[in-house]
């Protein structure tokens, strides 16, 4: 049995009457997920059988804790065929498929979901994720403007933030991450996509003022460093530039070293990241000037702009 | 530093090195810090597959305030009228008529420092014995008796005299005709009971009529708050102050409506008075969705930031850094009182939250 978005199901069929012994199957995998024994439970649960949604909702979830996404997107399908009403199993589906990078079948889950129930803010966040991911920021906009609980306010602004920002509206960009800010003084991302922003347009009064509050925060982010790094380089400072670009390579040497060539550093597959990366170019002699400055060896006067 | 065994530089002559600045959004899906188990409609306890959010940020701390929080002027109302009807719940609301103070600025000139008005009040708050010499430096406006026309016929220490009688007959006057008025001015230091409403008059410099201010006392030292309450739109509006430390000198807003339907579209301002003068308004237009009747009306003054939220959803945010503490109320254009239903305060104060439920009547 194939469901419609790939997946094998766990081929138990539909659920019909539970077995007698379900409930006490289901409690003891519940009592060894609880002690944290994944495989333990798993293995308690996947013998052959004619079980009710609930175990292969609790197969999902577990197989989602071991990272077995594609597995667990499959037990989640067989619960939505037993139960097709319950929300809970098809928003759990619908976050297996994002997780596994189904972007277009999750979104289309997420969108089910909140058909039915549209009060839910967590997976409108998810929808959001995914709506970014395909490049549509205007669906994603509109997608996170209708978050209405507190709960989701933080979130749904920021991503709403990323999506103005897609749609290179950035002055309102700039104000939802600064409403980010202000709720929560520590969203280093808030910053660091504003310090690419304000980059973008180059605009380096502002990088580096972002560049310094992101700073403020952690010492060691690397999109703060870079920041007032380029800044310094920019405005000829190369005393500056040495220092800041010295506290880089200690603090993030990884990520100087996969910026030898211009397609080294990637933003990880496990976050959101758009494909439009913004890049500023250190050249050769730039670069050297700082090693003298840094090494202390006498130096060279600086060029203006590099 | 080791920065040669740390960082690998390309040997190419022509390559340097590349920064990347990603637009990325992981904080949107992320974990909020303060985990919590899923609130799970079903039996099976969930799992991190779909992310949580955020609880609601109540309040934050604001940063500590260099100046000891200003108190409204100790202007004693002379006078508090209670409403003849009872009310359901709440404390009582009164009005309340006090004689304004006159402290009119110079309109051609802008306040100097945003954190000046404040720190004058203060300064006058805690000298009692030196406010009229403070307020007269406070107040550029410089009066005077010496006219042209008036100069000639008569002697200016008759007029002085005559005017400090007319004075004294007035204040006379209005403490003999309002009732109540020993037992007010004997304790005059005393602060407005807490819960109640005071109507003050605020002159501001240009304006051609004052503007009527419903102060809800109880509120003077307060930083952090919550205003909700029930409005169903119309032209005339509603207009509210928030950190209010006089009647020159507090935060301003107003809703109101510009196109009635089945989707009105209603205009959100919010604005600074500094010493009298009147900032410039920032104006936003904002379209309800599909409204019959009432519109839930929230505004939270958190630190500097100000967000107002219509129907639940965030309509507006804004951040100011002039007053840190004050009072909030109401106000009224030309003597109109805003309408509105289902007052709510809620104070946050370093003790806890105090919810207050109460009425403009």
């Amino acid at each position: 049995m194939t469901a419609p978005h790939g997946f094998r199901t766990s081929g138990f069929g539909a659920a019909a009457a539970a077995a007698p012994a379900t409930g006490d199957l289901l409690q003891a995998a519940l009592t060894l997920r609880s002690q944290g024994r994944f495989e333990e439970a798993l293995d308690l649960l996947s013998g052959p059988g004619d079980f009710p949604a609930d175990v292969y909702t609790l197969r999902g979830d577990l197989l989602t804790e071991l990272g077995r996404y594609a597995d667990a997107a499959g037990s989640y399908y067989t619960a939505t065929v037993s139960a097709p009403r319950n929300l809970s199993v098809r928003s759990r589906l619908a976050s297996c498929l994002r997780l596994l990078g189904r972007w277009e079948d999750a979104s289309q889950a997420f969108q089910a979901v909140l058909q039915a129930d549209p009060h839910r803010d967590a997976i409108r966040l998810e929808l959001g994720d995914c709506l970014l991911r395909l490049n549509r920021p205007e669906q994603a906009l509109n997608c996170l403007d209708q978050c209405w609980s507190d709960a989701a306010q933080r979130q749904a602004i920021f991503g709403k933030g990323v999506a103005l920002q897609q749609l290179r509206r950035f002055g309102e960009a700039e104000i939802a991450y600064e409403r980010v800010l202000a709720l929560d003084g520590k969203a280093e991302e808030a910053l660091a996509n504003l310090i690419a922003m304000s980059l973008e347009v180059f605009d380096l009064e502002r990088v580096q003022r972002y560049s310094r509050r992101l700073l403020e925060i952690n010492p060691r982010s690397v999109p703060g460093l870079q920041g007032l790094t380029l800044v310094a380089v920019e405005r000829g400072e190369m005393g500056a530039a040495a220092r800041h670009f010295a506290t880089l390579a200690e603090q993030a040497p990884e990520v100087l070293r996969s910026t030898r060539s211009s397609d080294g550093l990637d933003a990880p597959d496990d976050i959101g990241a758009s494909d439009e990366i913004i890049e500023y170019r250190v050249n050769r002699k730039a670069l050297d000037r700082m090693k003298e400055l840094i090494l202390g060896q006498p130096a060279r006067p600086a060029a203006r702009r590099y | 530093m080791d920065v040669e065994n740390s960082v690998t530089f390309d040997p190419r002559p022509e390559c340097g090195a590349t920064f990347r600045f990603p637009v990325t959004w992981s904080y949107l899906t992320e974990v909020p810090h303060q985990a919590r188990p899923t609130p799970g409609s079903d039996h099976v306890n969930s799992n991190q597959a779909t992310p949580l959010p955020s609880p609601p940020t109540s309040v934050k701390p604001t940063p500590a305030a260099s100046a000891v929080p200003v108190l409204m002027p100790a202007q004693k109302p002379a006078q508090t009228l209670k409403s003849s009807e009872p009310r359901a719940s709440g404390p009582e609301a009164t009005w309340e008529m006090v004689i304004p103070k006159m402290a009119r600025p110079n309109a051609a000139r802008p306040p100097r420092a945003l954190e000046q008005p404040a720190r004058r009040v203060t300064q006058l708050s805690a000298r009692p014995d030196t406010a009229g010499t403070e307020a007269a430096v406070m107040t550029p406006t410089e009066v005077s008796f010496y006219t042209g026309s008036e100069a000639s016929f008569v002697p200016r220490r008759l007029k002085v005299v005559s005017l400090s009688v007319a004075v004294v007959v007035v204040g006379c006057v209005i403490a003999l005709v309002r009732p109540g008025g020993e037992a007010e001015s004997a304790s005059g230091s005393a602060p407005t009971a807490a819960g109640t409403w005071s109507r003050r008059t605020a002159y501001v410099v240009g304006a051609k009529t004052p503007r009527d201010i419903l102060v809800y006392s109880g509120s003077e030292d307060v930083k952090n708050y919550r205003i909700e309450f029930s409005w169903v739109p119309d032209t005339s509006g509603v207009g509210w102050i928030f950190r209010g430390t006089d009647s020159a000198n507090y935060y301003a807003a107003n809703l109101r409506l510009i196109q009635a339907g089945a989707t009105p579209s209603i205009s959100a301002e919010h604005f600074a008075v500094v010493k009298g003068v009147e900032g410039a308004h920032s104006r936003k237009v904002i379209t309800l969705g599909r409204t019959r009747g009432q519109v839930l009306v929230r505004m939270d003054a958190n630190g500097p930031a100000f967000t107002l939220y219509l129907q639940g959803s965030p309509a507006d945010y804004w951040t100011d850094v002039r007053f840190e503490a004050g009072s909030l109320g109401f106000y009224g254009e030309r003597g109109e009182r805003p309408v509105l239903q289902a007052l709510r305060f809620t104070f946050f104060r370093k003790s806890g939250l105090q919810t207050v439920v109460t009425t403009l009547q």
